[in-house]
């Protein structure tokens, strides 16, 4: 038709190549007449062939003689990988790669995976139906020579057309425009097969290699970030739970003048618990001189005025045990020791407990370098000749470089491990006479 | 053509021996055409249409304001707080995807039970389906407390090994909901190609042509490729139903499965998808009974239409009115104490305004329906639903907050009041839905033109007799 052509020399004004023909279109007015035309037509013996409605035409298919389509099938493949993967996933993930532990439930169970099974499975399936039934249907396809005929515009608003397409080994230019005249159609058109299609804008090709290049900045961004160490921290957008305000210690405080956030002992107070109106028992001090004794010279390495080191035996301790002296309190006192004392003063109170030991161990091999001391033996004389109050000091306080213990260890227990070393100090000072009779034969019988 | 102002032709009589028809008017292929294509091809936009576009933009920007506020300070922008934990958020969302099923109830479940008069309405349902989930997903999206960390919701490979739990509803809500909105999508557009491509061929400017054929794909009205559509229609609607009862079961089971007096019922599942029809359905008879009159589609969505809607909202309504009386029944037979006080302290306790309101709106206003007059009359039939619609707000109001505030341990009680950044956002999602809802209405087909046709007595292959409607 002339107006085939007319489009064709809009666009080429050199001499335009013939447009062939690529089939003839017949526009009917309603169903019935197109229908019985798609039966005529299908009797005829002819393939290649297809009616245009704006809407679906029940019956049409047997009318032209079409297959029923494959897709059902397509949708019930998608929605069993739908299920496998929902399953596979939840089983991975729960029951194999990080078991999670919840109130001792299967690790995997499948009333449990149900929802998500089904929610996959649909949206698989859901994805096959309109995939697959725009793969069947050969869409997206943006050109097709059937709209450059006139009057197929009507076809989504009430055209009703039949279409024969020249591919069809029926086909005969003559022929069967006069087939489609037989079955009284509105109009009968030929569709024109352009040689040429309207070329491709001159830019399309630079733009979009540009544009490539460009889209590829943030991925080489991204791999050199990842490739290079950076010394500055990430940048956060949103860092609201990273910096708290809360008070933590060690840290500068703005509420309090000296800026502590650990807040010392106010002077002149005591914790609950902390007064003890016995000062023999609290502190071994002998109770009568108690109120004359600096008890800063108590501590480790306390200096003289003149800068001597103070002698702890010019204090006022005490003698006697300020508790009942029990089994119990021994058996006590033994089992607290073994586990404050021993480390370092060992088993025995040599001096020779674990970590003694490796610190010995560690200075023999640096000479020069290392500060350990090994502690004192505890049934030798200086220690022996102490009285219990200074022993008790020496737990509470340290001295020289043990800490004090008082922290760790209640009053009650200080004393029983006071009693316990006196109980080493004898076992370690002891004469052979001491022992009982049997042990007395026992080690002769050894000696010799 | 006459037809567009007939819109009073009665079609809900029923006469014996025929079926009512539900295209009224003189109207055939053409005229149904240039009808529903009438706002989307106006050159000049009705001021109507700009003054509720102006609305809801204005709404939409507070909700965008009040989202930044959010991200920026946290959730303690909310009310929720102690031992209300689950606030207005998730009844919003639980209101919103409640909202969203019945569009999909009306495309697939109704296309199921050929019920043709769907037609009439299913394009514009299954756009408030998709407006309505994606309102719904904001609030999940949002009420994590730190946002940028949204992907955790998914199982994708980390670096801190981790996957999320599976027993958790709040995930199945996950895949769920991301399930209806895609599924939903895929529907919806599926359906749209046909009419997407009679926009093409009507275009008239070369911008049209360009974006409506692209997003029609080239589709020719070829028999062929119809039979394989029909066939995936099908099968999708086929997959969508199910889709309905089962995203709003899984939303149920947020409360369902958890051990709280009130909230562990086996009743949830199908008390919420009942409840979610009925408020999805008031919603669609509150937005077309004025877009039918605003677009002059009163011949397509006629007044059986919109009686037919208000049968399935009595129905509903009914159905939840029932779950209710159920819930009460149960707790007293099932001798639970703690159950028995929940029930006790919605209707008498602090909230006992919101149950009334809940009760009043859900349950009574509905039987209204049973009234011929009530159901064929437009203004009052929106009236209704607009109750119908606030009691189901306030039914997952009643549902969330009733138990949370008052569970087992009195010392643990607490009384909940909402935040203005609360009260803002329900009412900017609203702004959102109905903005997406209005260019939806001018840029898209508001009516299955292709289905619509296939229902009108010309379309089927027998001599078209003027007493007999449509199968």
């Amino acid at each position: 038709m002339s107006t085939d052509v007319e489009h064709q020399t809009a666009a080429e004004p050199q001499a335009p190549p013939e447009p062939t023909l690529a089939g003839y279109v017949a526009q009917f007015d309603d169903v019935p007449s197109l229908m019985h035309a798609a039966e005529k037509t299908r009797d005829a013996g002819f393939k290649s062939f297809d009616c245009y409605t704006p809407f679906p035409v029940h019956g049409i298919d047997d009318a032209m003689g079409t297959k029923p389509t494959r897709l059902p099938f397509i949708v019930l493949c998608c929605a069993a990988m739908g299920s496998i993967t929902a399953l596979a996933l939840q089983f991975f993930t729960n029951a194999w790669d990080y078991k999670y532990i919840i109130s001792n439930k299967p690790f995997f169970s499948i009333p449990a995976d149900m929802p998500v099974t089904f929610e996959l499975t649909v949206l698989f399936s859901a994805f096959g139906a309109l995939i697959g039934m725009l793969a069947l249907n050969n869409l997206p396809r943006f050109y097709n020579r059937i709209f450059l005929v006139d009057p197929f515009q009507k076809v989504t608003t009430n055209g009703f057309f039949l279409g024969i397409e020249s591919e069809d080994p029926k086909f005969h230019e003559e022929d069967t425009k006069t087939f489609l005249n037989s079955l009284n159609p509105t109009t009968v058109v030929p569709c024109m097969e352009p040689h040429e299609s309207a070329a491709l804008p001159k830019l399309l090709a630079p733009v979009a290699v540009f544009l490539l290049v460009i889209g590829l900045i943030p991925l080489v961004l991204i791999a050199r970030m990842r490739a290079i160490p950076s010394d500055v921290p990430r940048i956060e957008i949103l860092t609201d739970m990273d910096f708290q305000p809360k008070a933590k210690t060690q840290k500068a405080s703005p509420v309090f003048a000296d800026s502590r956030t650990m807040r010392p002992v106010i002077a002149g107070t005591l914790a609950r618990g902390d007064f003890y109106e016995d000062v023999a028992f609290s502190e071994g001090l002998q109770p009568e001189q108690a109120e004359n004794v600096d008890r800063s010279m108590l501590l480790p390495n306390a200096k003289n005025p003149d800068g001597t080191t103070f002698n702890l035996s010019t204090v006022p301790w005490v003698t006697e045990l300020p508790v009942e002296p029990t089994e119990d309190l021994m058996a006590r006192g033994q089992a607290r020791y073994n586990i404050y004392c021993a480390v370092c003063h060992g088993m025995t109170g040599k001096g020779d407990g674990l970590v003694s030991r490796r610190a010995m161990e560690l200075q023999a091999g640096s000479p020069g370098i290392g500060t350990w001391i090994k502690p004192i033996t505890l049934y030798d004389e200086p220690i022996r000749n102490q009285p219990v109050g200074q022993l008790f000091n020496t737990i509470t306080h340290g001295v020289r470089k043990m800490p004090g213990y008082a922290s760790q260890i209640p009053i009650q227990d200080r004393w029983a491990i006071v009693l316990y070393v006196r109980a080493l100090q004898k076992a370690g000072s002891a004469t052979i006479d001491q022992l009982p009779a049997e042990e007395q034969q026992r080690l002769q019988a050894e000696a010799n | 053509m006459a037809s567009i102002s007939l819109g009073s032709y009665d079609n809900t009589k029923e006469i014996p021996g025929q079926r009512a028809p539900l295209v009224t008017g003189d109207n055939n292929y053409q005229t149904v055409t240039d009808q529903v294509c009438l706002l989307a091809e106006k050159p000049k936009i009705p001021p109507a249409y700009f003054v509720a576009l102006g609305i809801s933009l204005i709404w939409l920007v507070i909700l965008k304001m009040c989202i930044v506020h959010l991200l920026l300070n946290g959730v303690g922008v909310w009310g929720n707080m102690s031992p209300v934990f689950w606030g207005w958020p998730i009844v919003n969302f639980v209101f919103w995807v409640g909202i969203g099923h019945a569009g999909t109830l009306i495309s697939a479940i109704l296309f199921l039970f050929r019920q043709n008069w769907r037609t009439g309405i299913n394009r514009a349902a299954e756009a408030m389906t998709i407006f309505a989930v994606i309102c719904a997903g904001l609030f999940p999206g949002i009420h994590i407390g730190r946002v940028w960390f949204a992907y955790f919701l998914f199982p994708l490979p980390n670096t801190m090994l981790l996957w999320p739990q599976f027993r958790s509803p709040l995930l199945w809500d996950v895949f769920a909901v991301s399930t209806y909105a895609t599924v939903s999508l895929l529907f919806w557009y599926m359906g749209m190609i046909p009419d997407l491509a009679t926009f093409r061929d009507r275009a008239k400017s070369r911008v049209r042509q360009i974006v409506y054929g692209v997003l029609s794909l080239g589709w020719t009205g070829s028999a062929r490729a119809w039979s394989r559509y029909e066939k995936a229609y099908l099968l999708l609607a086929a997959l969508a139903t199910p889709l309905v009862l089962s995203v709003h079961t899984i939303v149920s089971f947020d409360f369902a499965v958890s051990q709280l007096p009130g909230w562990h019922t086996t009743i949830f599942p199908p008390y919420f998808v009942a409840g979610a029809i009925f408020s999805g359905f008031a919603m669609v008879v509150t937005l077309l009974v004025p877009a039918r009159k605003l677009c002059g589609l009163e011949d397509i969505i006629t007044l059986r239409h919109l009686e037919n809607m208000c049968k399935i909202i009595l129905a509903t309504g009914t159905i939840v009115g029932y779950a209710y009386a159920m819930e009460f029944f149960i707790a007293w037979y099932g001798g639970n104490p703690y159950e028995q006080f929940a029930f006790v302290n919605r209707a008498f306790g602090p909230y006992w305004w919101a149950y009334w309101t809940m009760v009043s709106c859900n349950v009574i206003s509905p039987q209204f329906f049973w009234i011929k007059w009530c159901r064929t009359n437009p203004i009052f039939m929106v009236v209704i639903c607009i109750f119908v619609n606030i009691g189901m707000w306030f039914e997952r109001f009643v549902i969330t907050i009733t138990s949370l505030s008052r569970d087992f341990l009195p010392s643990s009680w607490g009384y909940f009041t909402p935040t203005p950044i609360d009260v803002l956002m329900l009412i900017g999602s609203f702004g959102l839905f109905f903005t997406l809802f209005l260019l939806f209405c001018r840029f898209l087909p508001v009516v299955a033109m292709a289905e619509v046709k296939s229902i009108m007595p010309d379309a089927q292959h027998r001599d078209p007799d003027p007493k007999t409607a449509e199968i």
